[in-house]
């Protein structure tokens, strides 16, 4: 008796989601825009300012008059980040809400199981916060994957030219074994020889590591110039940072555009001073886009995919009024249009699927404040 | 109707994970903690097979099982000589070290860039990339996972890990070679999880080490204790339950700024109030101490 209770129990919830999944109709007056970010798991810093952000593009243009006079209805799910949780969060937002397009996942690169259901669907996807380089540095171009996060290879370049500059030859690696983490140490030291640099050595951690102290002692003996670290969550590069200023490991720390958070500087204080780091020059729409943001949610969004998630957002919009809502054709459409942006005077993208023309400036910490270097 | 293809597919293969590690921790009473490490070199062993050697899919499916039980039948011979918290804490240890090798083994795995480009299965002409069919399959292959599991605890050497289960030393005093049972029942499981793996890969055509992790193995291990221990229907309900559970609640329709956290507290406390009022799981037939 007891184990047909439990079976109809488990009968009862198997019917109540064919039931919403069929139930979940789209309302024909609005076009429906997914969302599938990390609200939840390590990576949900960043996806709650790419929610706000996309929120904020929305409701902008539902006041302008949507998508050709229709209203945008955005459907948001929460993919954990965590790899089968996006899968099923793509799959639930393409197959069951029926999106016209997709805005996501967070850090990309680290969820790209999703990728390949976008292209068996043929529904275009664009990701704030994925280093595409970590799709296309072996060549394999996504057909329906976007990105509006900065060019990877370009920042490295701006980086490592600048290293050059400054009269620094010698530098170390650190990384973990994160795809964002590996893909740019791998840039970095690929693209090191023909800035005139040398790696003296490279050091790979496990994802979650956070006790540097052995390796900061044993990098206090190989005498480099500098460090070129990378993580995938920016608070373990803080931490890194700060472990590595409490054992007096005096070297100059180069570093990457996601440094750049004010609630790292506000938790790590002065560990990050003197961080030496790219950023892409953000436009005069990226300061009011901040200023927008500060009055609706009181905050700035912790990491920098805020800005590129407003972008991706409205160049999807934009798109979306090419194919007057409709899935097919937004693919091309998002080759074809161009729109001013925040990180990018004019948001339009290459044959990689990055966005063009970003302008990166070096940047370092100075009592507290992000200042840009002359 | 794509959405619950694509939750019935997974149900299929966690069923299949949960089938295959409720030989070792329901019947055999040993606590595994690293199936997905068999889970993943089915998957890896695949989709290598696959891409590298351009290996049709059951071919490269049947050698996924191979590589897979012969890991295990190594891996097994040291651990089935341990017993209790020594055992669960040697598996967890391997799960750890083959994780790492997928991570780190990069001219074979490509490490965390993982591996795109996995086709769908054909056989004699039929293809199962659509997800119908591919259903289908899963459901073909699960039904022979059910059989193997059902066979072998139903004959004597099923019988014999019961007994091991109950009474190790009891059974050691009848002259039954405790360790050969353990290790023979822990390299058929391995082959079975394998098989899921290749099924996965297949699936989701991109497989990376993060499918593949410590929390995986607690997962599979969570699916046969909330099915409850011992039950082949366990493993199926508890499968069902603990993947349906979550797509579930994504039609709670909380409001988009808290309803993550909203749908984990909740998933939390139904898993929480199972296990208060129902510690054997729904069909359990043994509870582990």
């Amino acid at each position: 008796m007891k184990k047909a209770i439990w079976v109809s129990a488990l009968l009862i919830i198997g019917i109540l989601v064919i039931a919403a999944a069929w139930t979940t109709r789209r309302d024909a007056e609005s076009i429906r825009i997914g969302a599938a970010l990390g609200l939840s798991g390590y990576c949900a810093s960043w996806g709650e300012g790419e929610l706000h952000a996309i929120q904020l593009a929305v409701a902008e243009a539902n006041e302008k008059g949507g998508i050709n006079g229709k209203q945008i209805e955005l459907v948001v799910e929460d993919m954990a980040c965590d790899a089968k949780a996006t899968v099923n969060a793509a799959i639930k937002l393409v197959d069951a809400d029926h999106v016209a397009a997709v805005i996501g996942p967070t850090w990309g690169d680290a969820f790209q199981g999703v990728f390949s259901v976008m292209n068996e669907r043929r529904v275009a996807i664009v990701s704030p916060s994925m280093a595409m380089e970590s799709l296309v540095h072996d060549g394999t171009v996504s057909d329906y994957v976007f990105s509006t996060w900065f060019p990877q290879q370009g920042e490295v370049d701006a980086l490592e030219t600048y290293i050059a500059a400054s009269g620094n030859k010698n530098i170390v690696i650190l990384h973990d074994e994160d795809t964002f983490g590996s893909t740019m140490a791998a840039l970095f030291e690929e693209r090191a020889p023909a800035h005139g640099l040398s790696i003296s050595k490279s050091y790979k951690f496990p994802l979650g590591f956070s006790d540097f102290r052995t390796s900061i002692v044993e990098l206090k003996s190989i005498h480099s110039d500098g460090i070129f670290a990378v993580f995938a969550n920016p608070a373990t590069k803080a931490k890194f940072f700060k472990q590595a200023k409490d054992l007096g490991l005096d070297v100059k720390f180069f570093n990457l555009t996601d440094i750049e958070d004010a609630t790292l500087v506000e938790n790590f204080g002065s560990a990050l001073e003197g961080v030496i780091y790219t950023h892409g020059r953000t436009t005069k729409n990226g300061e009011v886009f901040q200023e927008k943001y500060a009055a609706t949610y009181n905050g700035v969004p912790v990491g920098l995919s805020g800005l590129n998630a407003y972008d991706a957002t409205n160049v999807l919009i934009e798109a979306l009024r090419k194919t007057d809502g409709k899935r097919a054709g937004v693919r091309e459409a998002l080759l074809d249009v161009s729109i001013p942006g925040t990180v990018a005077e004019e948001v339009s993208f290459n044959e990689k699927h990055q966005i063009r023309n970003i302008e990166f400036v070096i940047k370092t910490i100075k009592d507290g404040k992000f200042v840009e270097i002359e | 109707m794509e959405y619950l293809l694509h939750i019935a597919i997974l149900v299929s293969i966690y069923a299949m994970l949960g089938l295959s590690l409720d030989l070792i921790v329901g019947y055999a009473g040993l606590l595994s903690i690293t199936h997905a490490a068999f889970y993943g070199i089915g998957a890896y062993g695949t989709a290598l097979l696959m891409i590298n050697q351009g290996f049709g899919f059951f071919t490269a499916m049947l050698l996924g099982m191979v590589i897979s039980g012969v890991v295990a039948l190594v891996i097994g011979a040291v651990l089935s000589r341990f017993r209790g918290d020594y055992y669960a804490l040697g598996s967890f240890g391997f799960n750890v070290i083959i994780f790492s090798i997928l991570l780190n083994w990069q001219s074979l795995t490509r490490g965390p860039l993982g591996i795109p480009g996995i086709h769908r299965p054909e056989l004699f002409g039929i293809s199962f990339s659509d997800n119908v069919m591919f259903l289908i399959l899963c459901i073909i292959l699960g039904a022979i996972v059910y059989g193997v599991c059902w066979y072998l605890t139903r004959s004597s050497f099923g019988r014999v890990l019961t007994a091991i289960r109950e009474d190790e030393n009891m059974v050691q005093v009848f002259g039954y070679a405790t360790p050969y049972f353990k290790l023979v029942v822990f390299v058929i499981a391995a082959m079975l999880a394998a098989l899921a793996g290749a099924l996965l890969a297949s699936y989701i055509t991109f497989i990376d080490p993060s499918s593949f992790s410590l929390n995986e193995s607690i997962f599979i291990l969570a699916i046969i204790i909330l099915g409850g221990l011992a039950s082949h229907e366990g493993a199926l309900a508890g499968a069902f339950f603990l993947i349906v559970l979550p797509e579930a609640l994504r039609f709670l329709g909380f409001p988009s700024d808290v309803a993550a956290q909203m749908r984990q507290v909740t998933y939390g406390a139904i898993l929480v109030l199972f296990m208060l009022y129902r510690p054997q799981g729904f069909l359990g037939k043994f509870r582990m101490n």
